[in-house]
Order: C-alpha cells, then structure tokens, then sequence
C-alpha cells in the first residue's frame, strides 16, 4: 500500500460523507433527525481528518486530542450560550 | 543582568528579558494613567452634588480606568515578570518563539496607545463601561468613533495575549533544559503555564466579541441591535472572557507568592502537589462560572443554579492554595523582608476579596449586591490588593536578579505600612455603601453616604502616591543601589543559580514595524479609508519581508537540543506551537458558531438555505476545499519521499483548489446573493451568513498567502528530504481549516 493510500481514503469518505449529508438535508423533512444526522456525520468528518494530521502513530499520540478535546470545548461553549440564552 | 543603556536597542530586541522589561515598564506607564482617572474619580465623588468633572467625562473615566487597568496594566505586568524569569528558571535559552514575543510587546503598547488617544479624538473616549455593554457601545448610544477606535484596541491586544499565549505555553512544554521535569518545575512557572492555558480560551471569546462589535458599528450587522443576539449575546461573550480574567490576573500572583514565601521562610512549598492541583483546579472552573455576571438577565433557574453552584465550587480549591501559603510559613524562620510584607499584604487581601466574593456567587445575594459598591470593594480586594501588592512582591524579590542591584529596605518598609493602610482605607468603606449605584459621578440621593466616600477619598489619596512614590523608588534604585551578591535571599529556586546573560541576543525591526502598521489599520478603519490602506500596504511588506528572512535564514532561531518535553518528547517546539495556536482557533471558531446557533435558537423562523443560498456553489467549494486538503497532504508526502517536483506540483495545485474556492465565494455566490437583496445588514441570518463566511475566507486566504511562501520557498530550493517543517506546519493549518468548513458547510447551507 502506498504511503499516500490512507490520505486518498479519507478524501474519498470525506466526499462520501458530505454527499449523504446533502442527501439527507433535501430528502428528510423533520428537521430534528435532519440536523442531528447532518450534525453527527461532521463530527465523524472531524475525527477522520485528524488522519491529515499527519505523523501522528510516529509521535506523540496526544497531538491526536487536540482537534477532538477543541470541538469538545466548542461544544460545550455552545452548550452554554445557548442554555444562558433560554 | 542590566546591560548598557542602548536606545536603538529596544526597538529591534526580541530577547525575553528586554521584552520582559519592556512590559514591566510599559505596564507601571498604564498604571500612571488609570491610576490618576481613579483618583479623578474619588475627587468628584468627594460630595454628593459634585461638579468637579461632567457627568460625561466620569463615566469616560470610569471606562478607561477600567480598560487599561485590568487589560493594559494588571494582566502585562504579569506577563512581563513571566517573560523575564520563566525561560530563565525552566532553563529554556529564550522563549520559543522570540519574534512572536516581541511581536506580542509591540501589539500590546500600541494597542494601549491607541486606547489612550481616543481622549483626544472628536466625541472623546468611550464612557460605556469597560465591559462595552452592548447595545450602550454601539453605534446608535456610542456614535463616537473613539468607541470604535476603542473596541479595535481590546481586539488587537487579545490577538498580542493570544499570541504570548501560544509562546508561553509552548516554552514551557518544549524548552525545559534536560533534567527540569515537570516535578521541578517552580510553582511561579507552573502558575504562569495554567494561566496562559486560561488565556488560550478566554480571550478568543473577546476578540470575536469585539470583532462582532465591530461589524455592527461599521458595516451594519446587527448581531447586538437585535433582540435575539442583543445583550446577552454580548454578556456570554464579555464574560466568557472577563470571569477568568480574574484568575488569569491573580494565577501568576499565587505563584509569586509560592515563591517568595518558600524562599523567606526557609521551607519547601506546604503540599506543593496538591497546591500545583489545585491551581489547576481553579483554572478549569474559571471557565465555568461566567453566567454568574448575568444572575439578572432572567436566564432560566436551573442554568443559574449551576453556574451558582460552580462559582461556590471555586473557592474550596483556593482555599487549599492560601492555607497552603500559610502553612509554609509554619515552623519557618520568616524574614519580614519587602518582598514578603507584600506578600503577607497579598494573603490578607486575597483572603478578603474572596470571601466576599462568595456572597455574591449566591443567586439571591447577588440581587442584593448587583450594581453596588460592595461588589467594587470585592473585586478591587481581588484585583488591585492581591494583584498589585503580589506583582509588587515579585518585582522586589527578583529585583537584584533583574537589575544586579539591591535596594535600600528601610524607606520601602515604611512604602509599604502607607500603602497597605491606604488601600483599606480605600475599599474597606466599600463594603458599606450598599446603596450607592456604581459608575455614577454623584449620589445626591444619599448624601449620609458623604463620609464613607471622603474615608475612601482620603485611601485613594495615600494609596495612589504612595504606590507611585515605590514605583519611582524602584526606578532609583536601578541606578542608584549597590551592588547585590548573586543570590541574596538565599533562595533554593533554579533562576537565582542560572546566569542569565547566557541568552542569545536576537535582532529585528519587524515586530515593531507590524504593530505600527496595525495600529494605522485600526486607526484607519474607524477614521480614514487612506491610513487604512497605508497600514495594510505596510503590513503586507512586513510579512513579505518576514517570510524574506525566513526563506534566506535571515534570522536564526535559536535550536532547541536535548530537552524535557514529555508528554511531547518528539514533536518540534515548531509543530507544537501550530497546534496550541490552532486550539486558540478553534474557540475563535467555537465562539462565532456558538453565536451563530445562539441567535438562530432563540428566532422565531429562519428562511430556508437552499431559498437563500446556491447549494451547487457550497457543494462545489466544499469539494474544492477537501480535493486542497488532500493535495496538501500529498505535497508533504511528496518532499517526505524527497520528491521535489512533486512538491511544486502538489502546492501550486493546492494554491490553486484554494484560490478557486475565494474567487467562487468572493466573486461570484456573494455578488450574487447580494443582488437577490441577500446583504448584511438585511437581518440576523444575513449578519451571521457573511460574518461567519468572512472569518473563513479570511483564515482561507491567510492559508494561501501561507503556500505562496512554500512556493517561494521550493522554487528557491531550500527544501529537502531532511529540511521540510514548514509544509507540514503549514498542511496542518490548511487542513483545519477545511476542518472548520466541514461544519459551517452544514450549518448555512443545508439546515
């Protein structure tokens, strides 16, 4: 397997994944499942493109936290605003 | 130690302890400048009818004295004693990354300069309040363009503290000399770590807050005019920053004192673990107490319950640190020297700041104290007294470490009994002015509160001289003092045993020459499209002129060799330093989102995306921006296998994808949303639409100014097999930012 393959497979599951999202945003009518749905497929996107963090299996494997412990955080800075907004 | 007086020198260093002095010295000119807008301020409030200044000119006071003292002063004092003794005491030959240190200084003065000049502009400083309460700051209660110039200056000194932040932390995890684990690291150097983990998170909230402000006053968005983002939007964002801006303020204060009160009692830190912990505990809560700032903006019973329960949480770790301090001292041989009267000083203010701190994390107290002087009392307890007169210990104490001179006690010694007298004399009688509304000029209505404010009046009288006269003692005796021995507190701390002359001296111009440029920029925006213009010509010839150095290795970096870094024992100080700034971005992005969602959530109806928006142009740039990422990728694989032609091939296509992605944006979906009516200031889904995709194609077009730089670079052939960081520093900034545009594509276009 070439060194570049497992770059070549995240695009494609990148492009794959955004495909279905656009699927599921004109085909589902509730807007609840649509969101939750479109909303979950980016977070798998997220956790795939740490893959582009490149070398990661060579060095520290904590560099691999940062982009998931950071929408973590968002997560929970949109959590907060919007229950502080209610 | 004190080098020759050189000039020119300060303008070019990028040593951290000129920077560090430079921010000392900067932040004591702050001091003098809020310091005397407080003293206005306890004049006029002399009688209870004064007219001693305007109503207009005390709430500008009142702004100013506020912004520059928590933002220009108390925080940069911190951080240039952290600049000047924490490479020193971790054993790094200077901070990781010494340009961005000064590049941080000269943003943070001329920021602070810019502030300052807003006196002298049509309309006159702001006077809505340091915390710029929106809709008060904007356009239609604030027109003055010092308002602007104003929320500009906080935006360009949250970016400097962004940056410091991202070098300090990446100097403390990358450049410990080998043998500093992290079990030896001081408590002053572990508290400086925690709070610029604080700060990584605290002030990209403000810097999109007063960027969104911005975009309101200048371009028409209506972010805090509407009812739905209004003011609490504004208030998450304000105090998502400003709560632990507290902390950030009294962290490196709790580390001072670990270090001082170790050194004069003769004992190891009490519980060092455990007080280490509980900074660390203290940091994380920080984070998640700020609702409690908006007890009264009818925010639903249970979030205030939390957030009540989380601020009371605070105060059990720090009151393991203080008692922590104190038990040092037990069985010690304490030396009541200055730098210990001060810290003694701080302990007893810490103490009462936060004590009355916890009244008002209580939802039903908090309705009692809201708006009265007693929450002033507390806060400047906390903010002033523990932070200056700790910040004044830390200067005292490394005093002959930063000069080579020691001072003369004796005349301090009574500076410091007028000082600590004045200082309660000021804020004691806060606590009983329960009825007296704060940032109001006059309190005709109760005139049997005249004594307390002429007791306070009489502090702030003593207490402002007296501080300044310590800050003059200070000055004088850089020249005028005898020698000291190198170690003359005997203490047991790394720094005191460390020549710190062995530090490689740097030089540049670039740093100050951006910040100058900025500083025209923002000037510019707010008054004149001309300056705006110059400022950015001239920050574009900066940068050009920064990749110039670095392409030609016109300014070497210093090398790191064999260090202490776990957990990061193989990343490069380089890599780490892109991934702590990209944590930064991610709460940049983090706090734009959250706004997004938070103004949409509480509308009634928002208009359908594919009515709005052109699906086939989102998804065509969504594919554009993924096919870059992937052709970055192979860029780094390619000079990984030493494939250079592949390289070129490779970035120029990225160059490519990425500039097919701004034309597609820029040129051609905005004009033409804007032509079926589609324009910012249409609406809150409009607002949030280009304001959003604006901070993205902005991160875009940085990127690619980024790979042009890799262009030059390859095509100067400088890169090899072995020689390639910056592509893969780079390829990661590329890839999130298309990580960012995997969730706003959703988002705006199909939800």
């Amino acid at each position: 397997m070439s060194k570049s393959t497992p770059y070549i497979v995240v695009w494609a599951l990148m492009i794959g994944a955004v495909t279905l999202q656009v699927i599921l945003a004109i085909s589902i009518k509730s807007i609840y499942t649509k969101t939750i749905g479109i909303i979950i497929i980016s977070f798998m996107e997220t956790i795939a493109s740490g893959v582009y963090f490149q070398n990661l299996r060579n060095e520290t494997k904590y560099l691999a936290l940062v982009p998931i412990v950071g929408f973590l955080v968002v997560i929970s800075l949109i959590i907060g605003a919007v229950a502080g907004g209610k | 130690m004190y080098e020759e007086f050189s000039f020119i020198k300060w303008f070019k260093t990028t040593n951290h302890k000129d920077v560090g002095i430079l921010y000392i010295v900067t932040s004591i000119f702050f001091i003098a400048i809020g310091g005397s807008l407080g003293l206005l301020m306890r004049a006029q409030l002399w009688s209870p009818m004064s007219t001693f200044i305007s109503t207009f000119k005390y709430e500008q006071a009142v702004t100013m004295h506020g912004l520059i003292m928590i933002l220009w002063f108390l925080s940069p004092l911190g951080t240039g004693i952290s600049n000047y003794l924490v490479p020193i005491q971790i054993g790094a030959k200077d901070m990781a990354f010494p340009r961005l240190n000064a590049l941080s200084y000269w943003l943070y003065l001329f920021s602070g300069l810019i502030l300052a000049s807003t006196f002298f502009l049509p309309g006159g400083a702001p006077a809505a309040g340091w915390t710029m309460y929106a809709p008060l700051s904007g356009i239609q209660f604030s027109p003055q363009p010092g308002m602007t110039v104003s929320i500009l200056a906080v935006a360009m000194l949250a970016s400097s503290i962004t940056m410091s932040s991202v070098n300090f932390i990446t100097t403390i995890l990358a450049t410990r000399e080998k043998g500093m684990t992290w079990d030896k690291v001081p408590p002053f150097s572990w508290a400086v770590f925690y709070t610029n983990a604080l700060m990584l998170v605290a002030f990209p909230p403000l810097l999109v807050g007063t960027s969104l402000l911005t975009t309101d006053r200048l371009f028409g968005t209506v972010f805090f005019s509407s009812y739905q983002g209004g003011s609490i939007l504004w208030d998450n964002f304000f105090w998502f920053f400003g709560h632990p801006e507290v902390y950030i303020v009294v962290l490196p204060v709790l580390g001072i004192l670990a270090e001082v009160i170790m050194t004069f009692s003769d004992n190891p830190l009490f519980a060092r673990n455990v007080f280490l912990l509980e900074i660390g505990l203290v940091t994380i809560l920080s984070a998640y107490v700020w609702v409690h700032h908006m007890f009264e903006t009818g925010i639903n019973y249970t979030v205030r319950t939390v957030f009540s329960f989380s601020t009371m949480a605070i105060s059990i770790p720090f009151e393991g640190i203080v008692l922590s301090l104190i038990l040092t001292m037990r069985n010690g041989a304490v030396k009541l020297k200055m730098p210990m009267l001060l810290s003694l000083g701080a302990i007893f203010f810490v103490t009462l700041g936060g004590i009355t701190g916890v009244f008002q994390a209580s939802i039903l107290l908090d309705y009692a104290f809201r708006g009265t002087y007693w929450v002033v009392g507390h806060f400047h307890y906390v903010m002033v007294g523990t932070t200056i007169f700790g910040l004044f210990a830390g200067l005292y104490y490394w005093f002959p470490k930063i000069t080579g001179k020691l001072y003369n006690e004796k005349y301090l010694k009574y500076l410091f009994w007028v000082d600590f007298i004045g200082f309660n004399v000021l804020y004691l009688p806060y606590f009983f002015l329960l009825k007296m509304p704060r940032r109001v000029g006059n309190y005709m209505t109760f005139p049997e509160l005249t004594i307390f404010n002429r007791i306070a009046t009489v502090g702030a009288w003593v207490f402002g001289p007296g501080l300044a006269i310590s800050a003059i003692f200070l000055l004088y005796s850089v020249y005028k003092s005898k020698p000291s021995k190198p170690n003359p507190w005997g203490s047991k701390s790394p720094e005191w045993f460390r020549n710190s002359s062995e530090t490689e001296e740097k030089f540049t111009y670039l740093p100050f020459i951006i910040s100058i440029s900025v500083s025209l920029f923002i000037i510019g925006l707010s008054l004149s499209i001309p300056i705006m213009i110059l400022g950015l010509a001239i920050i574009g010839g900066s940068m050009v002129t920064w990749f110039h150095h670095d392409v030609n290795n016109l300014y070497a970096e210093f090398k790191t060799t064999v260090n202490e870094k776990w957990p990061f024992q193989t990343v490069s100080k380089e890599k780490l330093g892109v991934f702590v700034f990209l944590a930064s971005e991610v709460v940049v992005f983090g706090g734009l989102i959250g706004g997004y969602l938070y103004v949409r959530i509480r509308s009634a109806s928002w208009p359908d995306p594919f009515m709005t928006h052109n699906l086939s142009i989102g998804v065509t740039n969504t594919f554009i921006l993924l096919m870059s990422s992937l052709t970055m990728v192979l860029a780094y694989q390619a000079i990984k296998n030493g494939n250079i032609n592949g390289l070129k091939f490779w970035l120029i296509s990225t160059l490519v994808l990425g500039t097919s992605f701004e034309v597609l944006k820029l040129g051609i979906e905005w004009p033409q949303e804007a032509a079926k009516g589609f324009i910012i200031s249409g609406g809150l889904p409009q607002t949030t639409y280009y304001t959003v995709m604006g901070a993205h194609a902005l991160h875009v077009g940085i990127g690619l100014a980024a790979i042009s730089y890799l262009i030059v670079k390859v095509f100067s052939n400088k890169f090899s097999i072995s020689s390639h960081q910056s592509v893969e520093l780079i390829g990661i900034y590329w890839a999130f930012v298309d990580m960012v545009w995997m969730f706003l594509f959703p988002l705006f276009y199909l939800l």
